[in-house]
């Protein structure tokens, strides 16, 4: 809630009475006329007895009675005349003691209670009272409010500030006008340059404590743009006993505490939408509201157009998701199995407010990193694609698990390398020595086998060196067939 | 019809009736009407259940709007499912008083405790501020 004033225009008064009006009496000819209309402002406040002469004396009177009584009797304080209802939006929310919010009916109200409380505030406790301290800052308001009560309220005088500056993403919309507000031009609050926002003292949209404080205004202020009820004109309607009796009787904390104000304001509201109008929007002071044209869309959240984003900077969604996505919304047909036709409140929430939750929520699952990001979310598309994979194609499945294999094996072999290295480097020195034995015999062999061959081509000179080499030969090898070692040195290996 | 699929969403439960706890020891029971990316619950025909041992009683609430952050934990209930409940339902007042009750008999054990527990020169320090940790 904003304070908002135009500072040239107020005259900023003096606690002990609002009765300064008069004062202008004395003061530049150019304010003859809005002495006018301050007068006339006192009279919807206060009723037309305000005029008379009487009512410093009434005034006095008064005085004296709070003085004495600690503030009692209220009745008496009434000058009698309009009402006040009307022309309360002068004052802007203004914190009432919450014996009053009872009274919302607007017909007729009991302004006596709110002039004469008001009166008595204004009069018994100067400087404590919040509403003097608002009175104070801001001055009160001046007459041309008063003057198109006929013609309708500007709604942008009513319009609670802008919400908190999340980006986009993080919350529906910003509007600078709560969304149950019909549409008008934006900056035509600017034209009333005694539009007053004056801030309820006690006015916290978080527990603790909600305010007892709450003034009529705010409290239908809060419930109409957070009601699921502001659609389309609504007839105005008078609040009836009971649901007086309601809101005075929420007001009562409950056990806990917390969220009174909650309960308050839509217990009222706890009409079926299609059903009577809701009697929260009484009319005379608060027709306003809802003399325009209905709200344009009946959203409550507001959300953005619900596309599912696709980015293809960052790693969009699993494709295999999009592709479910678009299926599902192209076959959007019936919903789910049990309908429940019968409950009236269902689809508060619209498609679109799904959906635009959904998008917040997909946005969060996109990522660079799949194994960085959400774990259980890439997991689910890897298992459906492999799923799919074998449906398709079963043959395949085996090869699959054959590939594990190698994987495995090669992890066993250089798994046992250090333990028997040494033991296996043993026996493969002897092995290689065998070997190298063998070979060599087996080539003396050839050579001995190919003497005769030999023999015949070589020319005579050189025929005895060859036998001679022959005889070598020969014996190397019986020798070495012979050889009783071998058989200790090489048997056992040779086993192996 | 689940928006997304491989992941947990509130989208479904829209319109069900609905338990929940929170984070200050109420149990909410209504229908679930309406979420926001923050999970904030509103919820409507709600009605606050207190338990006390085998008796409970239903506050009627009307809607409730819960901060996502304060909810424990959330769950569906099966209105079909037979409720074969050993659970005595009493009145607000009766109720209110056994939780009175109860809470009274807490509070002096605990206290007999913490004295225990100081005259052992032992302190635990009181679990206002679970939050922090």
């Amino acid at each position: 809630i904003s304070v908002v004033f135009d500072v040239s225009s107020f005259t900023v008064l003096p606690p002990q009475s609002l009765d300064d009006d008069c004062t202008l009496e004395e003061e530049d000819d150019g304010l003859v006329e809005e002495e006018d209309e301050i007068d006339q402002f006192n009279d919807d406040t206060f009723g037309a007895g305000a005029i008379d002469d009487d009512w410093q004396e009434e005034h006095k009177r008064l005085a004296e009675l709070d003085e004495r009584d600690g503030g009692a009797e209220p009745e008496e304080a009434e000058p009698g005349g309009a009402d006040i209802w009307d022309s309360s939006l002068g004052f802007g929310p203004v914190s009432v003691p919450p014996a009053l919010v009872t009274h919302m009916e607007v017909r007729k109200p009991p302004r006596f209670l709110l002039n004469g409380q008001t009166l008595k505030r204004l009069t018994s406790d100067p400087q404590d009272s919040p509403l003097m301290s608002i009175i104070k800052e801001v001055g009160l308001p001046k007459r041309p409010l008063q003057g198109r009560t006929e013609e309708g309220w500007d709604l942008s005088e009513r319009v609670p500030p802008p919400r908190s500056s999340s980006p986009v993403i993080g919350s529906p919309p910003v509007r600078a006008v709560p969304i149950g507000t019909p549409p008008k031009q934006p900056m035509s609050h600017i034209h009333h340059p005694t539009a007053v926002h004056v801030r309820a003292p006690v006015q916290h949209r978080y527990p603790p404590p909600f305010p007892e404080r709450l003034s009529p205004n705010t409290l239908l202020n809060i419930a109409v743009s957070n009601s699921p009820l502001c659609r389309g004109p609504f007839p105005p309607r008078v609040l009836s006993q009971i649901q007086r009796a309601q809101l005075l009787n929420s007001q009562v904390p409950a056990v806990g505490g917390s969220f009174p104000f909650i309960s308050v304001c839509f217990q009222v509201a706890g009409f079926p939408r299609g059903g009577p109008a809701p009697p929260l929007l009484p009319g005379g002071g608060f027709r306003p509201f809802f003399g325009g044209p209905p709200p344009p869309h009946g959203h409550r959240m507001g959300p953005p157009p619900p596309i599912p984003p696709v980015r293809h900077n960052t790693t969009h969604l699993h494709p295999q998701h999009r592709r479910l996505l678009t299926q599902r919304l192209q076959s959007r047909g019936g919903s789910a199995g049990d309908r429940r036709p019968r409950d009236p409140y269902s689809n508060l929430m619209s498609q679109k407010e799904k959906e635009w939750v959904t998008k917040i929520q997909m946005m969060q699952l996109q990522s660079t990193d799949p194994y960085l990001d959400d774990y259980y979310y890439q997991n689910y598309y890897e298992k459906m694609e492999k799923r799919q994979e074998k449906e398709r194609d079963s043959s395949r499945k085996e090869h699959a698990t054959k590939l594990i294999t190698p994987q495995v094996a090669k992890v066993e072999h250089t798994y046992s390398r250090s333990d028997d290295e040494k033991r296996e480097k043993q026996v493969w020195n002897k092995r290689r020595q065998i070997l190298y034995t063998v070979e060599k015999m087996f080539s003396l062999l050839l050579e001995v086998q190919d003497f005769e061959k030999r023999f015949v081509h070589t020319p005579e000179e050189e025929r005895p060196a060859l036998l001679e080499q022959h005889k070598t030969n020969t014996e190397q090898l019986s020798a070495a067939l012979r050889d009783k070692d071998w058989e200790h040195r090489w048997g056992a290996e040779l086993q192996v | 019809m689940n928006y997304v699929p491989g992941t947990a969403s509130l989208i479904d439960d829209i319109d069900k009736k609905h338990l929940v706890l929170l984070r200050d020891g109420r149990t909410l029971i209504g229908y679930l009407r309406s979420i926001d990316q923050f999970a904030n619950l509103v919820f409507h025909q709600t009605v606050e259940r207190i338990h006390v041992g085998k008796k409970f009683g239903d506050i009627p609430r009307g809607i409730f709007i819960v901060r996502g952050e304060n909810v424990v934990l959330l769950g569906e209930i099966d209105l079909d499912k037979p409720c074969d409940t050993v659970l005595q339902q009493v009145s607000i007042e009766e109720i209110l008083e056994e939780q009175r009750l109860q809470q009274q008999a807490k509070q002096e054990t605990e206290k007999v405790k913490m004295q225990v527990l100081k005259d052992r020169g032992l302190s635990v320090p009181k679990a206002d501020n679970l939050d922090e940790y």
